[in-house]
């Protein structure tokens, strides 16, 4: 898993890269743990997410909303946005299209 | 504390110390699905939509995960999350009681027996200390009556009560229709909490055509 952490503004983005399976998901959560203020996920070269993965975004998702901080993600596969709804993840994150729209949403 | 035993927690009808009744199947597979859960949490399997993937085969060191994790790992084929419920269901009895003699042992439940007209031997479990029930209980409403994301062991539980019908046993009538909407939302989160209410969902449909078979 490719994790490259870039600061635009003030949000952080993460552009992740690889599967978000069991292994990837453990190196996702040690690479966003710790990150603070505004975070986006860019997974366009994420294809595959597990159980695994999906537990990683949403652990990510609840120390955001602990510090009061937006999160989202952008350039979803269509795989990847297929096991995010039918696991109803998509009813918690924000979703963009692409990083564009979503550094100009998120200010 | 494993799932299991957070189950058969929230199962004891804590004023005669027996275990509510609910349907069979539905303890059956939630019970099993309690266990791929926990091993799902140790970073033992991993699930997708179509399969379930052994991540590790090292022994987790539990008894109650232990003997499922090795028939996993013995497997060959590629199978799907719903295959290894049913599997795991079918050690529900051992499951049940080595969850119940965990809480005896814990010093939680209180193991008793009785005689019924002097005969009949009938086992009962006190609830010895009520910390642990409440706080899973406690977990459950937080969970329900917000709208926060919640933690991967609130969400495995929720499908566990749902699946099985206990959520009825725990709030009033008018409650379970408010909770409904988010109970629904929060059961789809774990693939093998998904796996487990088809499972279920699939058994209740084919009693309901069996007593009625004019229903297509």
């Amino acid at each position: 898993m490719n994790i490259e952490k870039i600061t635009q503004g003030a949000v952080t983005v993460f552009a992740v890269g690889g599967r978000l399976d069991a292994p990837g998901a453990r190196q996702f959560r040690e690479a966003v743990s710790g990150a603070v203020g505004r975070i986006l996920l860019d997974v366009a070269d994420v294809d595959y997410i597990s159980s695994a993965g999906l537990r990683a975004l949403m652990e990510v998702q609840r120390d955001s909303a602990a510090q009061e901080e937006a999160l989202a993600l952008c350039n979803l596969h269509p795989h990847v946005r297929d096991v995010l709804k039918a696991s109803g993840f998509l009813g918690f994150l924000a979703v963009h299209e692409d990083r564009a729209s979503a550094l100009e949403s998120m200010g | 504390m494993r799932f299991a035993e957070e189950m058969m927690l929230l199962l004891l009808d804590d004023e005669g110390g027996k275990f509510r009744r609910v349907p069979e199947w539905s303890l059956r597979y939630a019970l099993g699905g309690g266990v791929l859960m926990d091993l799902a949490l140790e970073d033992r399997i991993d699930t997708d939509l179509e399969s379930l993937i052994l991540v590790d085969s090292t022994p987790v060191g539990d008894s109650l995960l232990d003997p499922l994790l090795a028939d996993i790992a013995a497997d060959t084929e590629s199978r799907d999350a719903r295959f290894w419920v049913e599997r795991a269901a079918g050690r529900a009895s051992e499951i049940r009681e080595e969850a119940i003699a965990r809480l005896v042992e814990r010093g939680v439940l209180e193991r008793t027996e009785d005689r019924f007209l002097w005969v009949f031997r009938t086992r009962r479990y006190p609830l010895v200390d009520g910390h642990a029930e409440r706080e899973v209980k406690l977990r459950i409403m937080e969970v329900l009556f917000s709208d926060e994301v919640p933690g991967p062991r609130d969400i495995v539980i929720i499908c566990l009560v749902d699946a099985c019908g206990i959520l009825k046993e725990l709030l009033s009538a008018r409650e379970i229709a408010h909770v409904t909407p988010r109970v629904e939302q929060v059961r789809k989160m774990d693939l093998i909490g998904r796996a487990v209410s088809k499972a279920i969902w699939d058994i209740e449909t084919s009693l309901a055509r069996a007593a009625q078979p004019h229903i297509v």
